[in-house]
This record gives C-alpha cells, sequence and structure tokens, in this order.
C-alpha cells in the first residue's frame, strides 16, 4: 500500500507516469465503489474522471495521514454526493424498506449462495451497500470509516449492523 | 464455500477485515465476512472496466488545467505595480466583507449627521429670528398645544410681539413684547401656556 503514497507524492511533483500508474491501480477499485453508489455507468465514469482530476490538483495537500486509498474513495465519496445533492436522492436510512423486524439471529449459510448474495447486495440501500464495502471489501477501520464518512465511529459500528441484518432480511424474503 | 477463495482476493484488499476484528469475532460472522468479500470480490471483476477514453479525458482536463495556470501566473508577473495596485483595490472592493462595512460606515454618518443636525438648533426659524432690538422685554412663552397656527399670528400682530428665537426644546420661544404692554392681559389670553421673563 506504501506504493501508493509514493505514487501520490511523485504526483505532487508532476510526474504523469506516476499518476498514470496510480490510475491503472486503483480505477477499477475507485470506479466499482462510484459505481455500488450511483448505479449508472455513465455517470460513475462522469465521477471517476472527476475524482482523478482532483487527486492530480490535490496530490500536494495529501498529508499521508490516511491510506492513499482511503483518500481517493473519499474524493469520490464526496463527488457522488454532490451528484446525489444535485439528483435529490438522498435517501433516509433510518425508513428504508429493508428494515423490517424479523429474526435476527446469525446464519452464514444465507451469505453461502454468492449468486443470492451478490443480487442481495444489489438491493440494498447504497448507504448500507457502502458500508459494508468499506468495512468488509476495502478493509478500512471503523476509526478510518469513521474520518470518511463524517460520522461518529460507533454510528459506523451501528450502520453497519443494520446493513449485515438488512442483508439477511433480503435473503430471507428471496428464499421464502 | 471454503479458504481457497482467499488466494483470489484482489491484490489491494486487505488479508481480513480490519472492521471485522472490530466488530465481534464469531466464527459465524467470520464466515459471513467471508462471503461478502467473495461476493464484492466477484461483482468487481463483472463490472466492465472504465474506458480508456475516460483516462484520455481526465489527462486533457488536466493539461487544460494546467495550461490556464500559467497564463494566470504569467499575467500577474507581467503587471506594472500601478496595474497590481487597481487589482488589488479592486479585489478589496468587491469582497462582501468590505462591503457589509461601508454600509455599516456610511449608516453611522449619517445617524451621527442626524444627530448633530438635530442637537439644540431649531427645525425652522420665524422671519423675525435674532432681530432683537434690546429695548423691549424679553419673555419665553410656551403656546398651548391645540392653539391654531392663525390664532397666533392674530395674537402676535395684536400685541405687537415677535418672535426672536425658538421654537427650542419643549417648543419654547422667546418674544419681544413692547415694554408698555399689560403683562397680565397677555398672561391670561388663553393661548400661552407657559410665560416668564428670559434673561
Amino acid at each position: 500500500m506504501a506504493e501508493l503514497e509514493a505514487l501520490i507524492d511523485r504526483i505532487a511533483l508532476n510526474d504523469r507516469e506516476a499518476f498514470a500508474q496510480l490510475y491503472n491501480v486503483t480505477n477499477r477499485r475507485v470506479y466499482f465503489y462510484i459505481l455500488g453508489l450511483v448505479k449508472d455507468e455513465t455517470v460513475a465514469q462522469d465521477i471517476l474522471a472527476d475524482t482523478f482530476v482532483e487527486v492530480w490538483k490535490g496530490a500536494s495537500r495529501f498529508e499521508g495521514r490516511s491510506k492513499a486509498l482511503t483518500w481517493i474513495i473519499g474524493i469520490a465519496r464526496n463527488l457522488a454526493l454532490k451528484f446525489f445533492k444535485k439528483r435529490k436522492r438522498f435517501e433516509n436510512i433510518d425508513d428504508h424498506h429493508e428494515l423490517r423486524n424479523g429474526n435476527s439471529e446469525e446464519f452464514a449459510e444465507r451469505f453461502a449462495d454468492i449468486e443470492d448474495l451478490k443480487a442481495g447486495l444489489e438491493k440494498l440501500s447504497w448507504k448500507h451497500r457502502e458500508i459494508l464495502h468499506l468495512a468488509f471489501y476495502e478493509g478500512f477501520t471503523y476509526e478510518e470509516i469513521s474520518k470518511m464518512l463524517s460520522i461518529p465511529v460507533n454510528t459506523v459500528k451501528t450502520r453497519v449492523f443494520h446493513a449485515r441484518k438488512a442483508l439477511r432480511q433480503l435473503l430471507d424474503n428471496d428464499k421464502d | 464455500m471454503g479458504n481457497e477463495h482467499n488466494k483470489e482476493k484482489h491484490p489491494l484488499m486487505a488479508t481480513s477485515s480490519e472492521g471485522l476484528k472490530e466488530d465481534n469475532g464469531s466464527e459465524i460472522q467470520e464466515q459471513e465476512t467471508f462471503y461478502l468479500q467473495r461476493a464484492f470480490q466477484e461483482m468487481e471483476k463483472e463490472i466492465s472496466l472504465p474506458s480508456e477514453e475516460i483516462f484520455e479525458r481526465i489527462c486533457n482536463r488536466i493539461v487544460i488545467e494546467e495550461q490556464e495556470r500559467p497564463v494566470k501566473e504569467n499575467v500577474k508577473k507581467t503587471q506594472g505595480p500601478g496595474t497590481r495596485l487597481f487589482e488589488w483595490l479592486r479585489g478589496l472592493f468587491s469582497s462582501p466583507g468590505l462591503a457589509w462595512g461601508l454600509c455599516g460606515a456610511q449608516a453611522i454618518v449619517f445617524v451621527f449627521a442626524f444627530l448633530v443636525l438635530n442637537s439644540g438648533k431649531p427645525s425652522f426659524e420665524t422671519m423675525t429670528y435674532g432681530q432683537n432690538s434690546g429695548h423691549n422685554q424679553v419673555f419665553n412663552v410656551i403656546f398651548k398645544k391645540n392653539v391654531k397656527f392663525g390664532d397666533v399670528v392674530s395674537f402676535l400682530q395684536k400685541h405687537h410681539m415677535k418672535i426672536i428665537n425658538g421654537p427650542l426644546g419643549k417648543d419654547l420661544f422667546v418674544i419681544e413684547i413692547e415694554k408698555e404692554k399689560d403683562l397680565e392681559r397677555i398672561k391670561k389670553s388663553g393661548i400661552l401656556e407657559f410665560m416668564g421673563q428670559a434673561y
């Protein structure tokens, strides 16, 4: 991971080759994250382009307090939220239809069918999908996610709990 | 599903989720996490990569921004001191903070001017203002509130009096009265609320 930080340091010195390398290594990852939020390829590509322009412009401001990928995804997230604001497509996590009272027992078997699980993840609200993505796929710590999303660590934990619960619920519903 | 999937993890992906470590370490949750990672991994593989054109677009935008930046810097460098001063003043006066500051300063000046102009000096003067002959008696008078202008004029003419100052505070007028006039009669005319010797 330190290579990414080194690339950003070089980008801060206007090194285009480093920029191309960074793009090659991370674009798929960042694009996947954005696409998970906006669910639209054209919009996701626009946001991806904006993100990397911001990375180029802001490389000299990157102080290495967070991981490079956390920083890039943070930029992508801010741009995606701007898009949401423009489209007024904010969802309220509290009244999302996926959350219902039901059996909250842990059944890992429900997750075992990858196809169902993928379908379930696609159906999750963007906030729930995002938190699972950041915590379990990117492997960011709760502290890192807390900084990235500007929410308290406890809220991150609660959101992860609700996201898992919603996902289990969706998988249950699909099986019924 | 087995642990062989771990081998297929994305090179950027952490070997184990730190989020999980901070959650709870139950075996079931670990399994769930594993499947989640697996699902995300597959989903990422399934998406079509952003086109080459995107990177070109990014590079073009960067080039344009870079071209604009030196132009701005060069313009600053080639400007003479007069132009720079003008630019500085233009920037200064176009700032909202200064605009509001000037508004406040103007308001203070208006209020101050209003107070100064209204302090002690009458808001209007009679034609006889300041025409004190020095031979007659001078009195401070206050006319009754309900007295009409015409009555005041008739009263002054009848007794050959003239206003030499006023209105001052509390609508006080200074009038000059001929020495031989009957002051008691004037006092009881019903027009005056107050009448007293001025010194």
